[in-house]
């Protein structure tokens, strides 16, 4: 994860780079009311919309990290595309509004060892419940649409960073993975609780399971942008939107954490 | 780059946060004994006191709380005081707790006085402090199955959990005393159906057994979602001379069920009587119909070596018990012999076969296993099947030649 991050980060310092440069070419630095007149948007209203297009990487996680889960051996992100459009609306030279709707598209895959990790399937009118110790991997895919309504904050003559919340329609959302053994041929359910029979679990026969079908089709949380104009009617944006409601119901006791989907973005936006 | 400063900012707390958010181990909650062993004295003391060198190393499954070193029944077998060693999970702290029921701290080759086959009190706490198991431990002359027994389950059967408090417990059969039976009760019972005990694949059928009174129904189960989610759709009922290894119940299935048990007795047949209707729908391990085939119980009798030229156990499973070089006598009945029509017993009367000559002081000494096994579908341990297959077995004799 930690790894990803950073080429994310040397992507984001590239792009920010590239188009400084681009940008600096073209400008002669001058005094600075003249700066944010420069980069303000011209229309008369100081409103209009701006179209986005991103990569999206993150994952739906129990934040914090419970101490069951030892490690995470592998994180993948699956798709990963948001589009989308926003309108703002500046209120004054500093403070403005924004309303988006995003389309989006994003998973990801992930296997993590876990130790004494509570768990518990239900399917049809089977139930097990347990602690199992081993290697899981889930796999997550969610298709829907984000609307944000963040407040917008004018750092700098280039500089945006907007706030607000976001609420999230899952079109189409799948959960599924399978527990087996890890690395060290580890793997068990204790069934019941950790005195209960141990029942090994292994890869040449690993315990499914899928739970898209209680996954819920709405989420909400808190979106995090930063916004950077590159040239006139080009910006490059970063940020994250940080669930703050699980993708499962609360009455789900399947998985004993709440999972919140926490995903960034970072992409280019057209002013129109 | 004053500029650069709050997404690099954002994207290293996220990163930070994430690589850091994996805490401390959590302590073990497992609290195990996974073996047991006892010194007694040089070879020669071995083996005047236990039939094989390996009796006095037990391996613990995690469904047995009563561990049992099984020594030969003469005078010279009697142990009193022995260094006892035990291996548990990880970070566990055993006690020995006396008769006032005080726990005294276990050191691993302490003296225990095992005289009289008194059982012996052990708790183990787990490495955090909130579980704990009670064992008992005790060296008993082995309890012995005596030749041409009757098996007529007409009682000797009564409800089991695999755990203490479960509410879903399920039959088994005990034989002159002997945990002589086993079957895949325990494993169905993961399929989180929560089966009443009559709803297991292998149950008692009361008052309707040769006579009036009880006999054994064998039922080919469907195992539900969970079960397909394992790939393991179906549970044939089955019985056999043996255990079950409930760790392996989902991993390595064929060798949960470990068949055949030391017996001092050569068997020469195997008769009974059996009623058997075969499941509708014959279906293979995903799940789809099998057109044109029918399904048939199973019924044999398997005589093997069980001990090797080292001095190892050999302990045959599903997977090899027809075919493992270490068989020295099977009795098996014919498919094509099946009376389906499941409306009357039908006896049968399966001999023996040896394709080698057995030492009658060997057999004696416990170096041979005896697996007598019941299946109402033939290829269920492939988890191939019909379900619905009932096979009902009533007054089982082992005939012996000696």
């Amino acid at each position: 994860m930690r790894v990803l991050i950073m080429k994310l980060r040397n992507i984001i310092y590239s792009l920010l780079l590239l188009t400084a440069s681009v940008a600096q070419a073209q400008t002669v630095p001058n005094e600075n009311e003249d700066k944010w007149e420069k980069w303000s948007s011209r229309d008369i209203h100081n409103s209009g919309w701006i179209i986005r297009a991103g990569y999206v990487i993150g994952g739906t996680s129990p934040i914090p990290l419970p101490k069951e889960i030892r490690s995470i051996n592998e994180f993948k992100p699956l798709g990963g595309v948001t589009v989308g459009a926003d309108y703002y609306h500046m209120f004054g030279k500093r403070l403005g509004i924004q309303f988006g709707m995003h389309l989006f598209f994003e998973g990801f895959h992930t296997s993590a060892d876990v130790k004494n990790y509570r768990m518990a399937i239900t399917q049809g009118n089977s139930y097990l419940s347990g602690y199992f110790t081993g290697t899981d991997v889930t796999n997550t895919k969610m298709v829907g649409v984000t609307l944000p309504v963040t407040a917008t904050f004018r750092m700098s003559p280039r500089w945006n960073v907007s706030v607000g919340p976001f609420f999230t329609f899952v079109g189409k959302g799948t959960f599924d993975g399978e527990v087996y053994d890890n690395s060290e041929g580890i793997g068990y359910l204790r069934e019941g609780d950790p005195t209960g029979p141990k029942i090994e679990i292994t890869r040449k026969n690993p315990a499914n399971y899928d739970f898209s079908s209680d996954m819920k089709h709405f989420y909400w949380g808190l979106e995090f942008l930063f916004e950077w104009k590159a040239m006139q009617h080009l910006n490059v944006f970063g940020g994250l939107d940080w669930s703050l409601s699980s993708i499962f119901p609360s009455d789900f006791e399947t998985i004993p954490f709440k999972m919140y989907p926490v995903y960034a973005k970072i992409g280019l936006g057209y002013r129109l | 780059m004053k500029q650069h400063f709050l997404p690099c900012l954002l994207l290293f707390l996220t990163s930070v946060s994430i690589s850091s958010c994996i805490g401390n181990e959590p302590a073990n909650a497992e609290c195990d004994i996974e073996q047991a062993w006892i010194h007694v004295g040089d070879a020669e003391r071995v083996k005047a006191v236990f039939y094989h060198a390996y009796d006095t190393l037990l391996t613990v499954s995690s469904t047995q709380t009563n561990i049992v070193f099984s020594t030969r029944s003469d005078q010279d077998a009697i142990i009193s005081t022995v260094p006892l060693f035990l291996e548990t999970t990880a970070g566990a702290k055993v006690f020995h707790v006396d008769n006032n029921g005080h726990e005294v701290s276990f050191k691993n080759g302490s003296a225990i006085d095992f005289s009289n086959s008194q059982p012996v009190n052990f708790r183990v706490r787990s490495e955090d402090g909130h579980f704990q198991r009670n064992y008992t431990i005790a060296v008993v002359p082995k309890r012995e199955m005596p030749a041409d027994p009757e098996f007529n389950f007409d009682n000797n059967f009564s409800l089991t959990t695999v755990k203490d408090g479960d509410i879903y417990p399920y039959y088994k059969w005990t034989e002159y005393g002997i945990d002589w039976w086993a079957s895949g009760n325990a494993g169905y019972r993961l399929t989180g159906l929560k089966a009443q005990p009559m709803d297991y694949p292998t149950c008692p059928e009361l008052n309707t057994g040769l006579g009036g009174k009880h006999c054994l129904k064998l039922t080919t189960r469907d195992t539900g979602s969970l079960g397909a989610m394992v790939g393991m759709r179906i549970a044939a009922g089955n019985l056999f001379s043996g255990t079950f290894d409930t760790q392996e119940a989902l991993g390595n299935t064929l060798a949960a069920t470990r068949m055949g048990l030391p017996y001092a007795h050569k068997p020469s047949r195997l008769t009974g009587y059996y009623k058997y209707v075969p499941g509708v729908k014959m279906q293979d391990r995903t799940g789809a119909e099998i057109k044109n085939e029918k399904d048939y119980p199973d019924i044999y009798c398997v005589v093997y070596r069980n001990t090797d030229e080292q001095g190892n156990p050999i302990q045959l499973d599903g997977s090899n018990i027809l075919s493992s070089p270490e068989i020295v006598g099977i009795g098996r009945i014919k498919s094509s012999d099946i009376d389906v029509s499941g409306t009357q017993w039908v006896h049968f009367d399966l001999p023996v076969a040896y394709n080698a000559t057995i030492e009658r002081a060997d057999v004696e000494n416990y170096l041979y296993n005896t697996a007598i096994v019941f299946s109402s579908s033939i290829r269920g341990a492939e988890f191939i099947g019909a379900p619905g297959s009932t096979l009902w077995i009533d007054n089982v004799k082992l005939e012996c030649e000696y």
